[in-house]
């Protein structure tokens, strides 16, 4: 093994060193008792090989990193422009020293800056005042140019005359459907509860009982009402008395007592016969009774008619 | 209901384009750094598309619902792949041109029949494509970064020659769409400058008796386009013109908006001819009878028919500027891209007027019109002129507003740019935007640039801060001071570093520069770095070990650097006690500067040392180069050495050595060795050298 001085010169050194190094390990082991440290680039043993410890690179280019863009914004700039539509929250946009979250140890809040707490909740920025109303503003008009003489817009048209009131509209317009669409970011255009439509009659009855008819698969498309409702499944048949859900006076155990009741009256008592009027007026009182419920019934109720 | 609320929002100039990721970290800043991060960002999109292109099968999950197209993976056409004139038919409408060929090629083999209308399909496709692929319509950055070069292209063939496009023309040729192949084939061939045989099968199809054999309005705009090649000499390309333009009446055809081109065109590359001014007016007259309105790239041709740089000055560009009138512009022409790039290139050459240039851009950024600036290259061709034009043009306070919003998210300005901008500043003295010039010169990466370094440097140097306002005094000189220092950090981190070598090195004149700032603004350390630096001294008694001389410095600072140098290091000299280091060096530099000047720098042998230990007694040499000084007759050096015995004191010999010298030295006779005393002799008249 040779050992060079360091006086020769220190690339020489290296050079050689490169050289014998495969050598070196293994004569060390047998000759460490005998061999002494001659100079610190005498590479010791490692039995366990220690981490090699990284060898410097060049150093890599440190580009200047510009301060951010909230610096440079001017006070006067229009705001919607820069934060259109919902965003998490981004320190370098905004410029506000804004703060949150709990503050440690007599600090400050934290800044804006890597704050979860900032980016974690939604932010309204994109919803200011002046950007809502530039929105409205935008909506109301029409090809540029505002139709102030006839107030029509191209997106909404004026309130229909005739419909001001609930009540009216529920005169003109009973029926109402409700379809639900469904917008998601994803690469299929369907959603199943797209396809539930409710078809609402409302308020023909009292308002304590008004009819929902639902109809199930049916897939956006109105006439499936009607041909679903034509059809007649051969369960149907069976229906029975139990499974009505109105009362209906015709064929019904009332009409029969009535009939018994007024055939005895005109055997047993000699009175008049019935009077057609009277007949309806018993039928519809007892049918509200069972559909509407107990109370409004006393309104229309004569006072000569027994409640069977 | 997209479009009112999209109306309420105008673009923010403070973001970068939408392409790059919205970070302080990760926003381009110079024009290396946009190029590099938009196409890696591209390149992963290929990388992908290769994926899926390698691995077709793993990617057959219908996942979109209803299955969107360009989602899923297309089957690999290779030459074992299935064929049919489905298949070949699918692929020309994908104008996906390899494949398409070599699904012809797969059906040649097993010698199936193909339709004549699909033969005829593929024969467009390849002669519009010249049998390449277009860059997909995929990879937008690729595009937009291609480097075209700008303006006037000159047309080269670059058909291939018997390619499979003439092959299927061959047997396209007997059939019964001979005419179309004939037409699909010239038009070809004009695109990519095979003249010579899209005439010869221009002249086939106008000899030829058969109807159907007719070449129509296509046919004959694509001849005119290639009459440069054809014809020598200005007048024989327009008579040919006249005589295809009286041929296409004679046959009843009508002409379009690409007759109009392929005119103008021809007519925009006759360099000298004097009537092809007149005759492109003609031209445009007789076409807006015929309801042809001009299109951009018509504009472009009149543009570089009129406005000839050693033509005379001719206001075309206003007029057509009033035709257009800020209306929204459609691309009706590939050489639509050129007009704004050569209107505002007009605007700074020709013309010179600010004003026009401001309303070339008013109608660029109207409506859509920013898709038709072309792709990066023109775009920032468009900006240098613009901006170079505002600089000269306008005061430097509305050109600054210009600047802050447009760089550095629009523009990134060249280093030619910014050096108009530096002489613009230095001009108006305005020296309050040095700072912000020299950070936006770091952030763009040019700190490499010489020039630029000299010229702020210069600037600098003689424009010295003079605020009144004390605070403000303070705090621009404290920029100054940075500036200079930063450059003095990037010249030098460079040398010990070995960053790749930017080939910054040091002059005279720029160390003169540096020197004077950093004593205008007291630092006076700095100062006597830089000198260092500069001035060689020689005779250094120790060397250290491991000395590296630093490289010699070619040309001089200037003496007005070195007197200002003195007169600090004499201050300097009196605060502290005896002779400052520096002082010595003074004289060797004035020692140096006569080596210098004399051409003897070589044989002289200086190489510089760092002053740190001189000793005091070295005046000995301060006297001695002095005299060299005087015997080379360096003016100002009488005036130094006359400063240096005034208020240092000299040994006898010392003294007499200087007189001899510099000649007659007029001051009181100054005490021998109490070199505390400094005192500049109150009766000290000049000395006369």
């Amino acid at each position: 093994m040779v050992i060079i001085r360091a006086s020769l010169g220190r690339s020489l050194f290296k050079n050689c060193k490169s050289a014998v190094s495969s050598s070196v390990q293994f004569r060390q082991a047998s000759q460490t008792a005998e061999q002494e440290d001659e100079t610190e680039e005498f590479r010791v043993l490692q039995l366990i090989p220690k981490k090699n410890v990284q060898t410097n690179r060049r150093k890599q280019r440190q580009m200047p990193v510009p301060p951010p863009r909230s610096e440079k914004m001017p006070v006067d700039q229009h705001w919607p422009s820069v934060w259109p539509g919902p965003r998490t929250f981004h320190p370098a946009s905004v410029p506000l020293p804004l703060h949150q979250g709990y503050p440690h140890k007599k600090n400050a809040p934290p800044g804006k800056v890597g704050n979860a707490e900032l980016m974690k909740i939604p932010n309204f920025l994109h919803l200011t005042p002046p950007a809502i109303k530039q929105q409205c503003e935008a909506l109301k008009i029409i090809n540029g140019v505002r139709e102030r003489l006839s107030n029509r817009t191209e997106f909404c048209t004026e309130w229909p005359k005739g419909l001001e009131t609930p009540e009216q509209q529920e005169a003109h317009f009973p029926i109402e459907v409700i379809t639900n669409t469904y917008c998601h970011s994803s690469p299929s255009i369907r959603d199943p509860l797209a396809r539930i439509v409710t078809l609402k009659v409302g308020y023909l009855f009292d308002f304590i009982t008004h009819l929902d008819i639902y109809m199930y698969k049916c897939c956006c498309c109105n006439t499936c009402f009607l041909l679903n409702l034509q059809k007649i499944e051969p369960w149907e048949k069976e229906k029975g008395l139990a499974d009505m859900e109105l009362f209906i006076w015709e064929g019904s155990a009332s009409e029969e007592n009535l009939g018994n009741f007024l055939q005895y009256r005109e055997k047993s008592c000699g009175g008049d016969k019935a009077k057609e009027e009277d007949t309806i007026k018993f039928k519809d009182a007892v049918t509200s009774i069972f559909n509407d419920g107990l109370y409004p019934i006393l309104d229309i109720l004569p006072r000569n008619i027994l409640i069977n | 209901m997209p479009h009112a609320l999209e109306s309420t929002i105008q673009r923010d100039y403070t973001a970068p384009d939408y392409k790059y990721v919205d970070d302080p970290f990760l926003i381009p800043t110079s024009n290396a750094a946009k190029r590099a991060f938009a196409l890696s960002r591209e390149s992963g999109r290929k990388a992908a598309l290769w994926i899926r292109k390698e691995h077709a099968e793993w990617f057959d999950q219908k996942l979109a619902e209803p299955p969107i197209k360009a989602f899923t993976a297309r089957p690999h056409i290779t030459e074992v792949s299935e064929a049919s004139e489905d298949i070949l038919r699918n692929l020309i409408d994908e104008v996906s041109v390899t494949d398409a060929i070599t699904i012809y090629e797969i059906l040649e083999k097993k010698e199936q029949e193909i339709s004549d209308e699909t033969k005829l399909s593929f024969l467009e496709l390849l002669s519009f494509q010249n049998c390449n692929d277009p860059v997909s319509e995929d990879l937008p950055e690729e595009r937009w970064f291609r480097q075209t070069t700008h303006g006037k292209q000159k047309l080269r063939k670059t058909w291939k020659d018997g390619s499979l496009a003439e092959k299927v023309f061959e047997t396209l040729s007997s059939g019964p769409l001979a005419g179309e192949a004939h037409r699909a084939l010239i038009k070809g061939m004009a695109r990519y400058g095979q003249a010579e045989r899209a005439h010869q099968l221009f002249r086939n199809m106008t000899s030829s008796s058969d109807p159907k054999m007719a070449p129509d309005t296509g046919c004959y705009n694509a001849v005119m386009y290639l009459t440069p090649f054809l014809k020598e000499g200005y007048e024989a390309r327009w008579q040919f013109m006249e005589s295809l333009l009286r041929e296409m009446a004679g046959r009843g055809l009508k002409p379009d908006l690409g007759t109009l081109n392929s005119i103008l065109e021809v007519l925009s590359n006759m360099g000298s001819y004097r009537k092809a001014e007149d005759l492109a007016i003609q031209t445009l007259a007789e076409f807006h009878k015929l309801g042809i309105e001009p299109c951009l790239a018509s504009y472009y041709y009149i543009l570089l028919t009129f406005c000839k740089e050693r033509g005379p000055r001719s206001n075309v560009l206003v007029n057509i500027l009033d035709k257009l009138n800020c209306q929204a512009l459609v691309a009706k022409d590939p050489k639509d891209v050129f007009f704004f790039v050569t209107a505002m290139e007009v605007c700074r050459h020709h013309l010179q007027d600010v004003d026009l240039a401001h309303r070339v851009h008013d109608l660029l950024t109207a409506h859509n019109n920013y898709d038709l600036i072309g792709d990066s290259h023109k775009e920032s061709v468009y900006y240098r002129n613009y901006f170079i034009l505002m600089c000269a043009m306008e005061p430097l306070e509305t050109f600054m507003e210009f600047y802050n919003k447009l760089v550095p998210t629009v523009y990134i300005p060249e280093p030619v740019v910014m050096e108009e901008i530096l002489k613009a500043i230095d001009l108006n003295g305005a020296i309050e935007y040095l700072p912000q010039m020299w950070s936006d010169i770091i952030i763009f990466d040019q700190t490499g640039r010489e020039n630029l370094l000299t010229t702020l440097l210069d600037i600098m140097a003689r424009n010295p801060v003079a605020i009144e306002d004390v605070e403000k005094n303070l705090q621009m000189k404290e920029s100054y001071l940075k500036i200079a220092w930063g450059i003095w950090n990037v010249v030098e981190d460079e040398e010990k570093e070995g960053f790749r070598s930017r080939n910054i090195i040091w002059t005279g004149s720029m160390l003169g520069d540096l020197m004077t700032v950093c004593l205008q603004c007291g630092e006076f350390d700095k100062a006597w770095k830089v000198l260092k630096r500069l001035g060689a001294d020689e005779g250094m008694s120790v060397v250290a070990e491991e000395y590296e001389p630093p490289p010699l410095i070619s040309g001089i600072p200037s003496i007005k650097s070195l007197s200002l140098f003195m007169d600090a290091c004499l201050k300097e000299g009196s605060v502290t006690r005896g002779i400052h280091p520096s002082l010595e060096n003074v004289c060797h530099l004035v020692h140096l500067l006569e080596a210098q000047r004399d051409g003897s720098l070589k044989e002289s042998g200086l190489y510089g040392g760092c002053g740190k230990t001189v000793k005091p007694n070295s005046a000995m040499s301060c006297v001695a180069c002095v005299r060299y000084s005087a015997e080379a007759g360096f003016p100002e050096a009488g005036d130094l050495a006359q400063k240096l015995a005034e208020s240092l004191s000299l040994n006898s010999s010392q003294m007499s050595q200087l007189t001899s010298a510099v000649g007659v030295l007029r001051t009181e006779s100054p005490s021998q060795v109490d070199s505390s005393r400094i005192d500049l002799g109150k009766d000290s008249k000049p000395s006369e050298s």
